[in-house]
């Protein structure tokens, strides 16, 4: 009988055990946590009420009545608080909302997950052997969950954390300013310079960049924290995966995963082994947004997943900031959406820093970098003499534009070969990229 | 009784001598072809008897046997149709030789009137060759056999116009042709470099793979103009000498793609083969071998648009031709060589909508297939290519632009001088051009000067250039340098042969 249980406290050992279970069940099957909270009040009440009421409130029929009060446990079906319907409500629309692509997944994927579901919510959770996880799991009962992550309406019951210096280095997050990078997956040569500048700023500043392990913006963003924090900041940066800490998810960037796992964590509410979802990754993105204190959207369209990240932080209070970008772009689309909705403007890493109230010297001693200074002195003999004024044309021309050789030709009076020539030895200098034919200053490099 | 005529079979891009010999005999009637003959050849029974019949001659009833010798060699085509004939009206008596040292090509038709042949250059050759006297054929091969100086070329249209200069053993012939006045008088057309608004950075590329024979990858979006940058490639190159003509002509001829009464291919050619062509199609192949369409551009241009469509069968077997300029096709019976010395020019969109860092259009691609459109490249074959240039699409604003661009005469004078001074230092090593220095006649011909370098140095790590990446950038600087008459490579060659590296698809 269920009154049984809830006749005495549980014990710390079967309330983690109970936090696993739960992370579990929430691994496969989407909102689990938002219904269990919808329906019993917390997630503390989940943790420590009866079994049988969490299986009563999961397997409730949705247009079916509902029979279970947070408070009152066993009573009987029939009486339906009010309270807790108002809830499952706006659970689904949440659903609706947020995790609306979710419902494109290949039915028979959905299928295996609701299976192994169906099992694990069958097996209870006496089934759980702790002796067998490792121990890189950190339960809602343990003093290491992130405290930032307790704000959010369904947190995750347990984190599983992949890296070199994990769980105990979770406790950094709580020290040190942590900023979410995120952006779009296929992003413009403008949005992945802006990103890695950022990411790198930040990182020389002493904060954290957590993201989402995607393609894209989050893998340059990940890349350039490691990139400077390598060696001195540990952990660099935070990655938040839609699948099992243990699974590489999107294949081409193992690269990454390893050099995350060498100097950062990875960080995932999912069992091990679970793989990647469609529906797991607006899940994910509730997890960056609850960790970070600030929010940075760099490129997205209007039906960017980045959204999604931004909606989470502003319901649970996270600053949120957008980067701009050229108007009438696709990809200018999602930030733009959130600066007329109020989002503040980055421009730069200082602009996220002022507002967390880091100061921008940051804590790692090194000055965040300087603009791009085509006066910088340079090694090679191309950049010197007449071909050193074409140059500085060059450079005063790409301040604020994107051009071709040619225009550059064009524009500054010397033939296209001489052009070329000159954009080849500033590339090599770093001050300019060069990419689908177009020139453009690279923002924050360093002579 | 027995007579005999000769003519000539195609083997690659030769003649083989072949006599027609006719024997009729009183026994039953009957009209047999031996020596491996093929069903072409088999059908020409078909076509003679009606040929004869129809020029009013007789047909008699009697057993005919032709043997086509030697019978080892496997004879193709329809071209045997004339001698057979010629052999037939020889032996039954109805036609009298009234000359030696005669040889004789053509298809018939019905009615006894001739339809060109293909190879005809070749066969023309090959018969002066054999010491013989001259060559009857249809009318519309005159022109290319009459290349061959010292060859009596005899056009006819019909079986009896045959006869009668076999009889007289000679008659009307065809003007001897000079290819030097062709080569001198016929250009590319009216395809000019001055036809392309804007896009100088992509014509100075294409000057500069003219001058170092290098192969060229344009990366662009739709319309931004790289399939007219490519047809006017072949304007910038050094015209053909001579014999170049001579030998594409032959090509041309054995594929029977001369039009009837053409004597010489006295342009570049510029080949543009669709991407679904198949492996035998690109580098040649087949039953019975036929030059494909690298030999076709022999000398010239051989385009591939849409380049990562190709199929991966057909683009690696480019490899062998653009590393040996020719193609050598084998089969059971027989191999043989086709001549593939060829500038590659390939071109592809940045990624498969094609609009991948386009301004006016934005791209929707994700980013993994763009990856998967790039990495269809990767391979061996993309290391063949020294220049990967950018093609942006020109604005409108430059589109308007009055200024004409330099006409392809001025830029061809450049590459012509640019050519001679490689082939002056590459004199004796096997290479005309310098895409064609192997890596270690790289780092012995090539002088660079201290500042160039050290941005060679630089640009290794800085940009990640991979040593084979270095070696294709000193390369082209070098034609960078010849086309300035340079001696050393200085450091504005070598920036500028970094600048036609396209970003998105270089390999790390």
């Amino acid at each position: 009988m269920a009154g049984d249980t809830r006749a005495r406290t549980p014990t710390a050992a079967e309330r983690r055990a109970r936090c696993l279970w739960l992370a579990q069940l929430a691994s496969y099957r989407s909102g689990v946590i938002a219904r269990l909270v919808d329906v019993l009040g917390s997630i503390e009440a989940a943790v420590s009420c009866a079994e049988a009421d969490i299986r009563r409130a999961l397997t409730l029929s949705r247009r079916g009545k509902l029979g279970v009060s947070g408070e009152s446990g066993g009573e009987e079906d029939g009486h339906q608080p009010r309270l807790a319907l108002e809830g499952e409500v706006a659970a689904r629309r949440r659903h609706e909302d947020k995790r609306g692509r979710g419902r494109d997944a290949a039915p028979v994927e959905r299928m295996t997950d609701e299976a192994e579901f169906a099992a694990l919510l069958a097996a209870g959770d006496q089934a759980i052997d702790e002796d067998k996880l490792s121990a890189s799991v950190v339960t809602w009962c343990d003093e290491l969950y992130p405290p930032a992550l307790r704000g959010l309406y369904d947190p995750p019951p347990a984190l599983f954390v992949g890296g070199c210096c994990a769980p105990a280095s979770l406790a950094i997050l709580d020290e040190r300013p942590v900023v979410a990078v995120v952006g779009s997956r296929s992003p413009s040569p403008y949005g992945a310079e802006m990103t890695a500048a950022l990411a790198r700023d930040l990182a020389r500043a002493g904060a954290i960049v957590v993201s989402g392990m995607a393609l894209g913006l989050d893998a340059t963003a990940h890349a350039a924290a490691v990139a400077e924090a390598e060696g001195v900041l540990t952990p660099a940066t935070v990655g938040v995966l839609g699948c099992g800490v243990d699974v590489v998810y999107p294949r081409s960037n193992e690269w990454l995963f390893a050099a995350v796992r060498r100097c950062g964590l990875l960080v995932s509410e999912f069992w091990f082994g679970v793989p990647a979802r469609a529906w797991r990754f607006p899940a994910r993105n509730r997890v960056i947004a609850g960790l970070a204190a600030a929010v940075v959207i760099v490129e997205g369209s209007e039906r960017s997943g980045s959204l999604i990240t931004a909606d989470y932080a502003l319901e649970i209070g996270r600053d949120v900031f957008a980067v701009p970008g050229e108007a009438g772009r696709r990809l200018s689309a999602g930030p733009h959406k959130l600066l007329r909705q109020g989002a503040a403007l980055c421009e730069s890493a200082g602009d996220v820093l002022a507002a967390l109230g880091v100061g921008m010297s940051g804590t790692l001693g090194r000055q965040v970098g300087a603009a791009p200074n085509a006066a910088a002195p340079t090694r090679t003999g191309l950049l010197a003499g007449a071909a050193g004024r074409v140059a500085e044309a060059i450079v005063a021309e790409l301040d604020g534009a994107e051009r071709t050789i040619d225009e550059l030709a064009a524009r500054t009076g010397s033939p296209s070969a001489e052009v070329a020539a000159v954009v080849s030895a500033l590339e090599v200098e770093g001050i300019v990229s060069v990419g689908a034919g177009r020139c453009r200053l690279r923002r924050g490099s360093s002579p | 009784m027995l007579a005999r005529v000769s003519s000539e079979a195609l083997h690659g891009l030769e003649g083989r001598a072949v006599e027609v010999e006719a024997d009729v005999v009183a026994a039953a009637p009957a009209f047999t072809i031996v020596g491996l003959p093929d069903a072409a050849v088999q059908e020409s029974r078909e076509r003679v008897r009606a040929a004869i019949v129809n020029s009013s001659y007789e047909f008699p009833s009697r057993r005919i046997t032709v043997n086509l010798a030697p019978a080892d060699l496997r004879k193709e085509g329809p071209s045997f149709d004339l001698p057979i004939a010629l052999a037939f009206l020889l032996a039954t008596g109805q036609a009298k030789r009234g000359g030696d040292g005669l040889a004789a090509i053509g298809e018939l038709g019905l009615d006894g009137g001739l339809r060109p042949v293909s190879g005809a250059l070749a066969v023309a050759e090959s018969v002066h060759r054999r010491g013989l006297r001259g060559l009857l054929l249809p009318r519309g091969n005159a022109a290319e056999a009459a290349l061959v100086s010292g060859l009596e070329v005899y056009p006819v249209d019909s079986l009896r116009a045959a006869v009668a200069v076999i009889e007289a053993g000679g008659g009307e012939r065809a003007q001897p042709v000079a290819a030097a006045d062709l080569v001198a008088g016929n250009g590319c057309g009216d395809a000019d470099m001055a036809d392309i608004l804007g896009q100088e950075q992509a014509k100075r590329a294409l000057e500069v793979a003219a001058a170092g024979a290098h192969n060229v990858l344009m990366i662009g979006p739709p319309g931004s103009g790289k399939t007219m940058l490519a047809r006017r490639l072949p304007t910038i190159l050094p015209p053909l000498a001579v014999q170049e003509a001579i030998d594409v002509t032959r090509v041309y001829s054995v594929a029977g793609l001369l039009p009837p009464g053409v004597a010489l291919v006295a342009g570049r050619p510029f080949r543009a083969p669709h991407h679904t062509i198949s492996s035998a199609g690109l580098v040649g192949g087949g039953g019975t071998p036929r030059p494909g369409e690298v030999s076709l551009a022999h000398l010239g241009v051989l385009f591939l648009d849409e380049f990562p469509e190709f199929r991966l069968a057909a683009l690696e077997g480019l490899r062998q031709p653009l590393e040996d300029g020719e193609v050598t096709i084998s089969r059971a019976l027989s191999s043989v060589t086709y001549p593939a010395r060829i500038m590659l020019v390939a071109a592809m969109n940045p990624c498969p909508c094609g609009f991948l860092g386009d301004r006016e259009q934005e791209c929707r691609c994700p980013s993994h297939r763009v990856a998967q459109y790039v990495a269809k490249l990767s391979g061996p074959l993309i290391d063949r290519i020294d220049l990967r240039i950018d093609v942006p699409r020109v604005a409108a604003r430059e589109r308007r632009a009055p200024h004409e661009g330099e006409p392809s005469a001025s830029v061809r004078e450049r590459v012509a001088g640019a050519r001679a001074r490689q082939v002056r230092r590459l004199a004796g090593s096997g290479a005309y051009a310098n895409a064609h220095m192997s890596a270690r006649q790289v780092r012995r011909q090539c002088v660079l000067d201290r500042d160039a370098v050290s941005l060679l140095d630089r640009a290794y790590e800085r940009l990640r250039l991979s040593a084979r990446g270095c070696d294709r950038v000193v390369k082209v600087a070098q034609t960078i340098a010849d086309l300035e008459g340079a001696a050393t490579i200085a450091v504005a060659h070598v920036a500028e042969s970094l600048s036609y590296r396209a970003r998105g698809i270089e390999r790390r």
